[in-house]
């Protein structure tokens, strides 16, 4: 029924109804000359129903023939309402405008999605691919997509497969990111272990090598825990790269001092450029050349349909302007900073060890405020070190 | 009396009937009768249609070449002619051939 309506209003429709003389020959003489009348309603010998534009122009001279006075009413669909807008040009010229648009941006491109890239920026993929040519707004006809896919395997490295897919008004990239193969450790440069740190061990497990020390001793830092140098059973030494895992007993600090007098930016302007881009054109808007210290952030503003982001919008760049004054704080703004500086430190310590103990002091002297932490650890202090060999006369010597 | 035409139609259902019974086809196909469908009683579409005798609310009377076929009832109207094709809608009460 929808259907029906709709074909109508495209095809045009008029209102019609015919009074006195014989009806049924009326609507005979209509459908054997190829008038097409419909919803023929009689009430009080008076037809009432619907035609189409070759019926409007046709009617009239069966309805004399059948004795009938035909009257035509409301004129209804496309064809009529296009021949009452005739004399508005600037519909005309708006409906070829709009055509016009169309037209231009269908063979544009509005949007690069990349796909199956793990470790690879999609920002990196977009920008080699838009040095081989592919960007938005370019026409879509003009893409190579094969040769253009084998260029970019040649330029990006970590990947050994791509492919470009241009869908309508959008581009795919689908690229597939080589697996790099395991780094394996078959170094086996003689070395040392020595202690990062200094303290007690706790633990010594030796692996390779010959260990110097023993549980519970004391090191400093440097000291060699595991030597390379290995006697055989005949007495001659060799030597080797020494593996172990120790761990030590060891003290630790952490000093954060915070002035009272600091530099600080003063921010007094703010000034914005502003570059329309459109369909990869680029008009500046607003340019001119900051004077001063300023710091720069830039920031997009692009137009999005469906989360997708289209080639229209402006590339802001924002100049902020800026004094460095000496201010001074507060104690509690100083304290705030040193606490925030201490918890970075101990966060640091404590991945690398782990804190048995731990003993805090807070100072505010001289417009200085201080923490200081002492935390008795204990950590893997175990560091390899290569030995540094000189072959004389055929013998070899660690130094 | 009977005109030769009138022969000619009658020897054509004939055959078609023959062929309907035998090889089981459809008899709107082969027999040359009217193809008549109705939606209950409030529609129904003739093919065939050579024309309307008579057309008013109660009535509507059709000719189909070899007879005539007359829907009676209430609200009758014609929904579409065209192509020897009739859609009538409506309260149909009573269908009558002639």
């Amino acid at each position: 029924m929808f259907i029906e309506r709709l074909i109508n209003f495209f095809r045009g429709y008029v209102e019609f109804t015919a009074s006195g003389g014989f009806p049924e020959r009326f609507i005979n003489l209509c459908s054997a000359n190829g008038i097409y009348i419909y919803n023929v309603i009689i009430k009080n010998e008076t037809i009432s129903g619907f035609t189409n534009i070759h019926g409007f122009l046709s009617i009239r001279p069966y309805a004399k023939k059948a004795g009938m006075k035909v009257k035509l009413g409301n004129k209804h669909g496309f064809p009529f309402f296009l021949h009452r807008q005739r004399k508005r040009k600037g519909l005309l010229i708006g409906a070829a405008i709009f055509f016009a648009v169309i037209l231009f941006l269908s063979d544009k491109i509005w949007t690069i999605k990349v796909k199956g890239n793990e470790t690879i920026a999609s920002e990196e993929i977009i920008d080699a691919f838009e040095e081989l040519g592919i960007k938005a707004g370019m026409k879509a006809s003009q893409i190579n997509a094969s040769e253009t896919a084998a260029k970019a395997l040649k330029k990006i490295d970590g990947i050994i497969w791509t492919a470009v897919n241009v869908d309508g008004c959008n581009v795919t990239i689908e690229i597939k990111e080589r697996v790099k193969p395991p780094i394996l450790d078959y170094d086996e440069t003689p070395s040392n272990i020595i202690a990062s740190n200094s303290g007690q061990i706790i633990i010594l497990e030796k692996f390779k090598g010959t260990a110097v020390t023993e549980i519970g001793s004391a090191v400093e830092k440097g000291d060699v825990i595991i030597s390379g140098a290995v006697i055989n059973k005949d007495l001659s030494v060799s030597f080797k790269r020494a593996e172990g895992y120790i761990v030590a007993r060891t003290k630790n600090t952490i000093e954060c001092n915070e002035n009272k007098i600091c530099k600080m930016r003063v921010y007094n302007k703010s000034v914005c450029k502003i570059r329309i881009n459109f369909f990869g054109l680029n008009f500046p808007i607003l340019s001119f050349n900051p004077k001063g210290n300023y710091s720069v952030a830039t920031e997009k503003d692009y137009l999005g349909v469906n989360h997708k982001e289209m080639p229209v919008g402006a590339d802001k760049t924002r100049y902020s302007c800026y004094e460095t004054k000496n201010c001074k704080r507060s104690e509690e703004m100083m304290r705030l900073i040193c606490t925030e500086k201490y918890f970075e430190k101990y966060d640091m310590l404590s991945d690398a060890a782990e804190i048995i103990d731990r003993q805090l002091s807070f100072n505010c002297e001289k417009e200085i405020y201080s923490i200081n932490g002492a935390f008795l650890c204990k950590e893997s202090i175990g560091k390899e070190e290569k030995m540094k060999l000189k072959i004389e006369n055929s013998e070899n010597k660690a130094q | 009396m009977r005109t030769k035409n009138g022969e000619g139609d009658r020897d054509k259902t004939r055959v078609g009937k023959k062929l309907s019974d035998e090889f089981g086809l459809p008899k709107a196909l082969v027999s040359g009768l009217n193809h008549i469908e109705m939606y209950g009683n409030r529609e129904a579409i003739v093919d065939g249609c050579k024309g309307i005798i008579e057309y008013c609310e109660e009535k509507i009377k059709l000719n189909l070449g070899n007879g005539t076929i007359l829907f009676s009832g209430s609200e009758l109207c014609i929904k579409e002619y065209g192509c020897e094709q009739v859609k009538i809608n409506g309260i149909i009460a009573v269908v009558e051939f002639g």
